[in-house]
């Protein structure tokens, strides 16, 4: 099943089916979100209007893990099948991963700013984002390091790989050290259903987490067709 | 609320139309940049189709 999947001019065709309509539920999703985030939402009632950042943090940091676990996870099956597909998934979505990285971090910074009286602490979470964002640009270097573009992927998968080992870090930093960052609001799917925070804000999160999460899957999909096309100029074809 | 006490976000506007300035700005060029990559590779692919 997974060679099926694996299979370049398959994936070209079923990317032309789900582009559209990605691309239309991503736009409705975001213009909402955007919507709710910036005008409908309320203002807390101890963070005023800094709250609404939230709105683009929380789903940025979202992508950001999300991003990278399925990076991890192609490199396991680029190490283990030598699936070329993998290895252009991974290609294709470093980028996407380090830019939610760094708007997470950026916009962590400006939220923090006005609530903690600092751009920046060295407490676990922000640390382990941080080493994160480090881990997305390394990858990114080590596999254009190489003239062979199989050699360069096979050594960033490693690192991939040795990385997913920072995931769990982020998820508990907040748990297992002492931070000044706030614990996680929505733990599980069943806090999801009776959350820590208003439902009046809890509605533009998700909304821009599904939106952002579905225009990640849109710039993956077309930086992989690009990967294709690119390889195929390149050799004639693709291996 | 009028538009102008909107705009100062309790006094954070710089804080918040930042963040989400950036936002934008930063995953718009990402998709722009995914795009136009792709487009251009193409349009390479049709020249040398017609060679």
């Amino acid at each position: 099943m997974l060679t099926k999947f694996a299979n370049p001019a398959r994936f070209e065709k079923l990317a032309k089916t789900i582009l559209p309509v990605l691309s239309i539920l991503a736009t409705i999703l975001l213009s909402l979100g955007l919507l709710d985030a910036l005008l409908l939402s309320p203002p807390d009632y101890q963070q005023s209007e800094t709250v609404r950042i939230m709105y683009l943090h929380v789903p940025s940091a979202w992508v950001a893990m999300a991003s990278y676990a399925a990076i991890g996870i192609a490199a396991m099956i680029f190490i283990i099948f030598k699936h070329t597909l993998a290895e252009l998934f991974m290609r294709a979505a470093l980028p996407v991963g380090a830019m939610a990285t760094a708007l997470c971090l950026v916009t962590g910074m400006l939220w923090g700013k006005p609530m903690w009286g600092a751009w920046w602490v060295w407490d676990a979470r922000l640390t382990s984002v941080l080493v994160l964002m480090f881990l997305y640009v390394g990858i990114m270097a080590l596999m254009d390091a190489f003239d062979r573009p199989e050699q360069g992927g096979l050594a960033g998968a490693w690192l991939a790989v040795i990385g997913l080992v920072n995931l769990p870090v982020i998820k508990y930093s907040v748990q297992w050290w002492n931070t000044l960052h706030q614990p996680s609001s929505i733990t599980s799917f069943k806090r999801l259903m009776n959350p820590a925070i208003a439902p009046q804000m809890i509605r533009p999160l998700i909304v821009m987490a599904i939106g952002l999460t579905l225009y990640a899957a849109i710039v993956i999909i077309v930086r992989m067709r690009s990967e294709i096309l690119a390889r195929k100029l390149r050799n004639g074809g693709i291996r | 609320m009028d538009f102008d006490t909107y705009a100062k976000m309790g006094g954070y506007a710089m804080n918040v139309w930042g963040s989400y300035g950036l936002g934008i700005l930063g995953y718009g060029a990402l998709l722009a940049h995914a795009l136009w990559r792709y487009e251009r590779l193409r349009r390479r692919e049709k020249t040398l189709d017609r060679q």
